[in-house]
């Protein structure tokens, strides 16, 4: 078992799991990345754009989906280095608490879009 | 997840190594873009971060091919690993961060 793998608090513990699990896990990791990248576009999209809406609104929406492009790369890799402990120790895995948070700013964020477009 | 008689550990390592190829990519055109919308209030300091992000999702590119010949080497051989580890996943991870770091300045920062 190599003693070089980052974190060592991870690779120290357990033992070497199936690689498809590995994967999968990583392949999860990167979804999370590629929806933070989508948020902050989004959000930089709809406040740079010269777009007909309520700046208070508007600004508030672009706000909670940069956070959002915060929370996701978090949820990444927090969420990578759990899953892949409990997949070495043989846990059930843990739970993602950002698959309770991204679908309430989701929808926040269309309520204020909404809003934006009902009273500008 | 089934393996059949595929190659060695059968899709997985190629479906995930698309799936870094397409973060790359992301990470890479928003690196590109970031400077048009953080030229007006940065001036030239803009091409910092950018720079960071442009040259960090290079690497990305370029370790996780190699991560993914590993992969592919260390299945057929069925020997003791060791599969990749979280190196990249903290890279990727810094990236994404600096870019939301970025896009929070476009939004709440001076225009």
């Amino acid at each position: 078992m190599s003693t070089s793998r980052f974190p060592r608090s991870v690779y120290s513990r357990g033992t070497e799991p199936d690689a498809r699990f590995s994967l999968a896990n990583e392949r999860t990791f990167l979804a999370w990345i590629s929806v933070g990248l989508a948020l902050i576009s989004v959000g930089v999209g709809l406040e740079s754009l010269a777009l007909n809406l309520q700046p208070g609104y508007r600004l508030a929406a672009s706000v909670l989906l940069v956070l959002g492009g915060i929370g996701c790369p978090v949820q990444a890799w927090f969420g990578w280095r759990q899953v892949e402990t409990a997949l070495r120790e043989g846990r059930p895995l843990p739970f993602t608490p950002m698959l309770v948070g991204l679908p309430v700013l989701l929808a926040a964020t269309g309520v204020l879009v909404v809003l934006a477009l009902a009273t500008r | 997840m089934s393996s059949g008689s595929g190659p060695a550990g059968g899709l997985q390592p190629e479906r995930t190594s698309l799936a870094w190829y397409r973060t790359c990519a992301a990470l890479l055109v928003l690196g590109l873009a970031a400077p048009r919308l953080t030229w007006s209030s940065l001036d030239g300091w803009a091409l910092l971060p950018a720079g960071v992000v442009v040259a960090g999702s290079c690497v990305l590119l370029t370790a996780s091919r190699r991560r993914y010949l590993r992969v592919r080497r260390s299945l057929r051989q069925d020997s003791a690993p060791p599969l990749p580890d979280g190196r990249l996943p903290m890279l990727a991870s810094g990236l994404a961060l600096v870019l939301a770091a970025l896009a929070a300045w476009v939004v709440l920062g001076p225009h």
